[in-house]
């Protein structure tokens, strides 16, 4: 990862906390990294760099505050400066940043994408009868997977299918992208070319190249899913990831059941689980989801939106405190109010 | 019992060759007559070949502990290219699932390539000992005592281990091991009834040829480098001590000497070093900038020349670095450019890797963290630690590894500084004498027609400007 890169997920208006932008690029779910993901517009990012070790990314920070890119403000809280913003702008200006986020997220792009490159060598090389060859490194998992997806296919048809839909596919992006996207690929007697060997911005390093690649092979994905059916050999390989489920099933049962209109408690007393984790359940779907696909009139009772309203008169929903409506010991009361917070932050991002 | 038509039929059928290369055929018996082995073969040698064999000549799991990861891949992509599928790469990159899953599958695999971190697992250790082990081999042994002190703890922990498995048939393989290596390494395994066979090849690669320069300052060398990379046809491999090195001196020469060259170093992600290595196999590559602790797999038999930038960590280094040279048995040269001060960078690297007596002190007392003295010290300290010895003599402990590394690479430095030979130094090292004039010093003497290249190698078309249908059409062989 290019540290430089970091500078896009801070503000230089919102202080942010160093740890919630970790766990989203991390893709690690707790309610409390996934509310600020909401609060600083950064979902999206979610599971972007699932890689990531907590070393690299502590000494990047390190070093954007050395260079006073960035502030901290309070002890893991930090804000661009103005030399930083203007660091962001020109991060923005010559690097790639990621389009398709939200689909990414939902195709898992990240884990198909070294299977496909996989299986694309060993198409190419059946294509030649040759089974002598160096093959890609990959994971025992990703391995298995091939063999029994190319077990599965129809020989007699398996490079025309592939052929064409790539070709297919191609032909839908722009010439240039479609050479970059096929000069990285490897096959037979093919070693396929890496970012620095092809004619792509000079400021490019391979991160930029990879966060490209990720949306091309998204793009690929949308058209499997638009032009292409079950028995096509890509579709076929697409199946080994699949796409994401929103929800855990767990959190989509007690979402369900809150939507039909059962009381928090007695989901909790059913499902023999604890009240605060259904009330998390029902948080972290209402975080994700478009305002109007969550009952938030079931909880968010005028009198209540009546009583927040008084109460929490900063326009500035970061600066909201627990403490400033709590009443008792009785935990709805911190539902509610995070349950208020998401719903104006819904509001005021303009999601409804 | 296994005769010499057995062992025939296995090479001819396995590999196709005719004949054994030398050392080959002595150790195989060795270790089929029960004894354990040393082998000291040179690099391009065939080591692999033996172990490989002792798979297809007797039943049990052939394990192979290899100090690096990209060497281990490297190594199973092989096996699979030679229609070998039995062989699995056992390493830190695999989650938890999948070692279980081989873990517990164990005896299905001929051959099994491991980490000594992993093998020093007491799960994994265990697996091991449930199953029959064909042969326990350590590759590039003589890591054993070069890493295991300072920064590969768990390399210290392989005679153990060994002795755990109810000490299996054992084979320990090197390129490069002084005779006092060798008596050192043999020395830490317990064999009990077993003899040790011993086979030692001469280190000398006598189809390269040894050329030093010595020069004045940072520029001169870099136009130095420019020329000779100009300058030589084939192959060639440029080693460099860092990747920010390999990067900049990468785009120069690219730019400077019109070759095709790439940076090739352990920050790159395994699809683009697979992309490199087969652009090199291919001839679509001219040049490799590398840093040293890489790189140990390429498997390329008509590299021609291969430049030091940088002084290696030691002789013996050195000599596993140029050897990847003329391994087609066609002539081939190893250049080392030279400025006062460079072994500054290796005395650095030393410096990185022992913890110093305030250090140690430090750390064991706790008013030191892993985070004030680096991740690689303290691991070393840690395991140090849990083997009860006391500060004083963990102390005396790292200053004699110290003492060691400097006169290495003191020698290294009289190498990159001798104004009168060359081989005899090189070999000196390894307590073996040389007589040859197939070497030169300094800038006046070096004439490329001295070295006698073979013939231009065949150079293939890059692919940089092919467009999307064509390159779609030769990967799926259709029109």
């Amino acid at each position: 990862m290019n540290p430089e890169f970091l500078l896009t997920l801070f503000s230089k208006q919102q202080p942010r906390r160093s740890h919630v932008i970790f766990a989203l690029l991390k893709q690690q779910t707790t309610g409390s990294a996934e509310y600020w993901g909401l609060r600083y517009q950064l979902l999206d990012w979610f599971g972007l760099l699932p890689q990531l070790r907590k070393n690299e990314y502590e000494h990047a920070l390190q070093q954007l505050q050395q260079n006073k890119d960035l502030e901290q403000t309070e002890p893991g809280l930090y804000l661009l400066t103005d030399k930083g913003a203007k660091a962001q702008a020109q991060y923005a200006n010559e690097h790639y940043l990621p389009q398709q986020n939200a689909s990414r997220i939902q195709y898992q792009t990240g884990i198909f994408m070294p299977l496909f490159l996989q299986a694309n060598q060993v198409v190419s090389e059946w294509s030649y009868h040759n089974r002598q060859y160096y093959p890609m490194q990959a994971s025992l998992k990703q391995r298995q997977s091939i063999k029994q997806w190319f077990k599965k296919q129809d020989k007699t048809q398996l490079v025309g299918n592939w052929f064409e839909t790539l070709q297919a596919f191609l032909a839908t992006l722009p010439e240039k992208t479609a050479n970059t996207l096929a000069a990285s690929w490897v096959g037979h007697e093919t070693a396929g070319l890496n970012y620095d060997q092809m004619h792509l911005p000079e400021a490019w390093t391979d991160f930029d190249f990879y966060l490209w690649q990720l949306d091309q092979y998204t793009a690929l994905l949308a058209y499997l899913e638009k032009h292409v059916t079950i028995e096509n050999p890509l579709v076929q390989l697409y199946a080994v990831v699949g796409k994401r489920t929103q929800f855990p099933a767990s959190m989509q049962t007690s979402f369900d059941a809150a939507k039909a209109g059962q009381a928090l408690t007695d989901i909790a007393q059913t499902r023999q689980l604890k009240l605060g984790t259904v009330q998390e359940h029902l948080l972290t779907a209402a975080i994700w989801l478009p305002i109007d696909q969550f009952p938030y009139e079931q909880y968010l009772t005028d009198d209540l939106k009546a009583t927040f309203a008084q109460k929490l008169t900063d326009p500035d929903i970061d600066a909201w405190r627990f403490k400033t409506v709590r009443e008792s010991a009785d935990i709805q009361e911190f539902f509610n109010f995070r349950l208020y917070a998401i719903w104006q932050t819904k509001r005021e991002q303009g999601y409804d | 019992m296994i005769n010499q038509t057995d062992i025939q039929a296995t090479l001819k059928q396995h590999f196709g060759f005719d004949s054994f290369r030398p050392g080959q055929r002595e150790i195989i018996e060795a270790l089929l007559h029960g004894d354990a082995a040393l082998g000291m073969l040179p690099t391009g040698g065939g080591k692999s070949l033996i172990y490989q064999m002792m798979g297809y000549l007797r039943p049990g799991t052939v394990v192979i502990v290899t100090p690096l990861l990209s060497l281990m891949q490297d190594q199973v992509a092989r096996f699979n290219y030679l229609g070998e599928k039995s062989v699995i790469a056992l390493n830190s990159t695999m989650d938890a699932q999948e070692k279980f899953t081989i873990l517990a599958h164990l005896n299905q695999y001929r051959f099994v390539f491991i980490s000594p971190e992993m093998l020093s697992q007491q799960s994994v250790l265990q697996a091991f000992q449930r199953i029959q082990i064909n042969t326990f081999v350590i590759d590039e042994a003589h890591t054993l005592l070069s890493w295991g002190p300072d920064f590969r703890p768990d390399y210290l922990e392989l005679p153990r281990i060994h002795h755990e498995l109810g000490a299996p048939s054992l084979l320990l393989l090197t390129a490069t091991a002084t005779p006092a290596m060798q008596e050192d390494l043999k020395g830490r395994f317990d064999l009990g009834a077993a003899q040790w066979f011993t086979y030692t090849e001469s280190s000398d690669r006598p189809n390269i040829y040894l050329h030093t320069e010595e020069l004045t300052n940072q520029e001169d060398k870099r136009q130095r480098l420019q020329f000779l990379v100009h300058q030589i046809p084939g192959a060639g491999i440029v080693y460099v001590s860092s990747r920010k090195m390999a990067n900049s001196l990468a785009e120069f020469l690219r730019h400077a000497t019109g070759k095709r060259v790439a940076a090739y170093h352990g920050g790159l992600d395994n699809v683009a070093r697979y992309r490199l290595q087969q652009q090199f196999m291919e001839n679509q590559l001219d040049v490799i900038v590398a840093t040293s602790a890489f790189g140990m797999g390429i498997d390329k038999d008509d590299i021609r020349f291969v430049i030091h930038y940088h002084l290696s960590q030691d002789l013996a280094n050195y000599m596993q670095e140029i050897g990847r040279a003329g391994r087609d048995g066609q002539n081939a040269v190893a250049i080392l450019l030279y400025i006062k001060g460079d072994e500054r960078i290796q005395q650095h690297l030393i410096d990185a890797s022992l913890p110093t007596d305030a250090m140690i002190e430090g750390y064991y007392a706790k008013t030191l963290s892993q985070r004030d003295i680096g991740e690689e010290r303290a691991r070393l300290l840690d395991y140090y630690g849990q083997h009860n010895l006391s500060v004083p003599a963990i102390q005396q402990l790292f200053a004699e590894r110290r003492v060691v590394r400097e006169a290495d690479l003191a020698k290294m430095v009289r190498y990159a500084q001798s104004r009168s030979t060359l081989r005899p130094l090189l070999l000196g090292y390894f307590g073996e004498k040389a007589t040859s004039d197939f070497e030169s010093i300094g800038m006046a003497k070096w004439e490329l027609s001295a070295v006698e290249l073979p013939e231009r190698p065949r150079v293939a078309p890059s692919e940089s400007k092919m467009d999307w249908t064509t390159i779609l059409t030769k990967l799926f062989k259709l029109s």
